[in-house]
């Protein structure tokens, strides 16, 4: 009974411990997953004014993890502003699910431009 | 007369030579710069940058022209914060030398012609035109002298990291003033 309780108990641990992991990804450590079955998760890193990959494809339902390892802070907007992110500052992350695809760019960096094709 | 009208075209030649290019050329050539004294160059450079930013956020009521001196002004103060934090970092007090006293010099030439534009599209003008002189030659200055010539590891490495905004600056005011004609 008690080992039940202690595997239950070790179960829940590590449950608990990988969604804590991934909602607090250090910048430059999340990697895309590719799962058969749930959503994926896709980078895209902004680094010496460049969003790097600039151009990216992924599935509907896939979430984009948008992370500044820049030394100044940046956005991501929507080309015609459909949507758009909070200031992102150095080290900050941002997390967008496309329902289709968009060209964006950094409206505090007019030159700093991006595309998401949803497929 | 010839003579003195092939003088009056020099002189008005190196007016304007001494005013599109702030950071005197000759003074890059020729000296040689410790650590604290390119520190100073780059806070000063940043700092005068966020100056011109102030006065263009007081003064343009341009949309285009504000988000850009809004930015400027957060980049430069983010890159600023960056160099006294290393300096403290390294021990380094930063020195003032010959190209820091010609930005301050550039700076005050400049600051007097901003402020005398008429707000509107002639200060609008007078302002990007000046961001974009001022971005090519601080980034000259950057690739040739202070890359070059820093002495410590860490140093060097930030002003490589700043070099990227500097020049997405600069694209960034080109672009504004093929809107500001």
């Amino acid at each position: 009974m008690l080992l039940i309780f202690a595997g239950l108990g070790m179960m829940i641990w590590n449950g608990c411990k990988s969604k804590n992991e991934n909602e607090n990804q250090k910048p430059g450590s999340a990697e895309q997953t590719k799962s058969a079955t749930g959503p994926r998760y896709d980078t895209v890193t902004i680094a010496n004014m460049k969003f790097s990959p600039d151009t990216i494809t992924v599935k509907k339902g896939d979430t984009l993890v948008f992370i500044n390892n820049d030394i100044v802070p940046h956005n991501v907007t929507e080309k015609d502003s459909a949507w758009q992110s909070q200031t992102l500052n150095p080290e900050d992350i941002w997390k967008f699910a496309p329902d289709k695809s968009y060209d964006y760019f950094c409206s505090l960096h007019m030159v700093m431009k991006g595309k998401i094709t949803v497929e | 007369m010839k003579k003195l009208t092939k003088f009056g075209t020099w002189l008005m030649g190196m007016f304007i030579v001494s005013v599109l290019f702030p950071i005197n050329t000759e003074a890059q050539k020729t000296t040689k710069l410790t650590d604290p004294q390119i520190a100073s160059v780059a806070v000063t450079a940043n700092q005068i940058d966020i100056n011109y930013a102030e006065i263009a956020m007081k003064k343009s009521t341009n949309k285009e022209v504000l988000q850009f001196a809004k930015t400027m002004k957060t980049d430069h103060a983010s890159v600023i914060d960056m160099a006294v934090k290393l300096a403290k970092k390294l021990g380094v007090t930063p020195e003032t030398n010959a190209i820091t006293k010609s930005l301050l010099a550039g700076e005050v030439k400049t600051t007097k012609s901003l402020k005398a534009a008429k707000a509107g599209h002639d200060f609008d003008k007078a302002y990007i035109d000046n961001e974009v002189t001022y971005h090519e030659a601080v980034i000259k200055t950057v690739e040739t002298v202070l890359i070059p010539q820093s002495q410590n590891a860490e140093l060097k490495g930030l002003l490589e990291k700043v070099l990227p905004t500097l020049k997405t600056h600069l694209e960034h005011a080109k672009m504004a003033q093929k809107d500001i004609k």
